[in-house]
């Protein structure tokens, strides 16, 4: 026989455990190998390229609005520059395709480039339009969890759950075979991407530094950056422009008489 | 002597032919025999590079199996090779056949833990290697699923 105390003791015990294990289940932990865009502050704007057909154009729309409410990033819409079934990354952003990729397997697959072990430099999306194109497939709902999950993945996000004949989990990174509760993500996916994004780096890959680029080599004089060496006469000079992180932009200068 | 000239340098001529034309048909001789070996090498060559595939279907058939080759192709953008859909009891798996085992072996890592891409699949991928093969099954039969960790081992990647 158990003596109050101990009694005591064994409730206090398995109401510990039950908390404890409520914890578990209840915590994110389905980073993608830990694999994350590099950037130096938060919250990050990521683009996303689209390269869709018109039946993919509102459920890109949601997949892009659903991510953005996370704390840590925003997605933006931007014209795709992959521009064939291949999906052609572009660095700095993620392009989001759809084709016909043949009976595979998948309805849609996710590829990220890494480099320095973690860092995600570009990501692709693509849909396949050969299950899309049937009756089973061309819902909704199927394309809002096919395309959530993708887009999820080039986050840095991997699946919560891959058994497709459990309950589902209400969000798009859980396999399963009635995509109606699981369209988009979820308050676990959104806490992950904290996780995951709760440093900063000491660069970035996130194609913001591109725009950048772009709008600089497009601009007058004054974005040139600072004078640093000039000629003598005055007819050669040369400017330096500071993108920080290291990265610097050299123009070299030859004036008419 | 001027015959005499005329007669030796003949004689010279007929032996300079008499020790070039052995050499000449010898040397012909031995071209011949090294076309005729690349000749059965490169016949040769495929009947070595369809015995993976052959060997897959028979030790298949061997364990009971109802195996039907098809011509439909399958490409998967973690594969450097396209595939062949072999129909099994049924069901499709896709057969990947590599030109050498090592670039096989090193393929593997680009499905599972590790790799760069993730797929929503329309119902559990099982991936198997060996040899030069990998075979991907997309489903949950477990009378294939069987056969298929019977004839290649435990599967190396899925669910």
């Amino acid at each position: 026989m158990l003596t109050t105390s101990r009694r005591r003791l064994l409730v206090i015990f398995l109401v510990t455990s039950v908390f404890a294990g409520g914890a578990i289940l209840t915590s994110a932990n389905h980073s993608w190998g830990g694999y994350h865009w590099a950037r130096t502050s938060n919250p990050f704007t990521l683009k996303v390229g689209d390269n869709v057909s018109s039946a993919w154009d509102s459920v890109l729309n949601t997949t892009i609005s659903d991510w953005s409410q996370s704390t840590v990033l925003d997605l933006t819409k931007v014209a795709g520059g992959a521009r064939n079934k291949n999906c052609r990354p572009t660095s700095g952003q993620v392009e989001v395709c759809n084709a016909t990729y043949g009976n595979n397997g998948w309805l849609g697959i996710a590829q990220i480039w890494i480099t320095g072990g973690t860092h995600i430099t570009q990501g692709t999306v693509k849909l396949n339009d050969t299950y899309f194109n049937t009756p089973q497939y061309n819902t909704t709902a199927w394309r809002n969890l096919v395309s959530c999950q993708e887009v999820g993945h080039t986050l840095g996000l991997d699946h919560q759950d891959e058994n497709f004949n459990n309950a589902n989990l209400g969000t798009c990174m859980d396999y399963t075979n009635d995509p109606s509760t699981n369209q988009h993500p979820n308050s676990h996916d959104y806490a992950e991407l904290v996780t995951i994004y709760s440093h900063l780096d000491s660069t970035t890959t996130v194609g913001q530094l591109v725009q950048r680029f772009h709008d600089f080599i497009h601009n007058a004089p004054p974005e040139w950056g600072k004078l640093v060496r000039q000629s003598r006469n005055g007819h050669q000079e040369v400017y330096e422009y500071n993108f920080g992180d290291g990265h610097k932009v050299f123009t070299f200068v030859t004036w008419a008489e | 002597m001027k015959d005499k000239i005329i007669k030796f340098s003949i004689s010279l001529l007929l032996l300079i032919c008499a020790t070039i034309a052995p050499l000449t048909i010898g040397k012909t001789s031995v071209r011949e025999k090294q076309v005729g070996v690349s000749r059965r090498l490169r016949t040769t060559r495929p009947k070595t590079k369809q015995s993976g595939y052959g060997n897959l279907i028979s030790n298949l058939r061997s364990k009971g199996a109802t195996v039907k080759p098809s011509n439909e192709r399958v490409s998967q953008p973690f594969f450097s090779v396209s595939g062949r859909i072999l129909i099994i009891n049924g069901q499709a798996a896709q057969v990947f056949e590599f030109a050498k085992a090592a670039t096989a072996a090193a393929e593997t890592k680009r499905v599972g833990d590790g790799a760069t891409t993730s797929a929503a699949w329309i119902a559990p991928p099982h991936f198997y290697h060996r040899g030069r093969l990998i075979v991907l099954f997309v489903g949950d039969n477990q009378t294939v699923l069987k056969l298929l960790t019977t004839v290649l081992g435990p599967q190396f990647a899925g669910q």
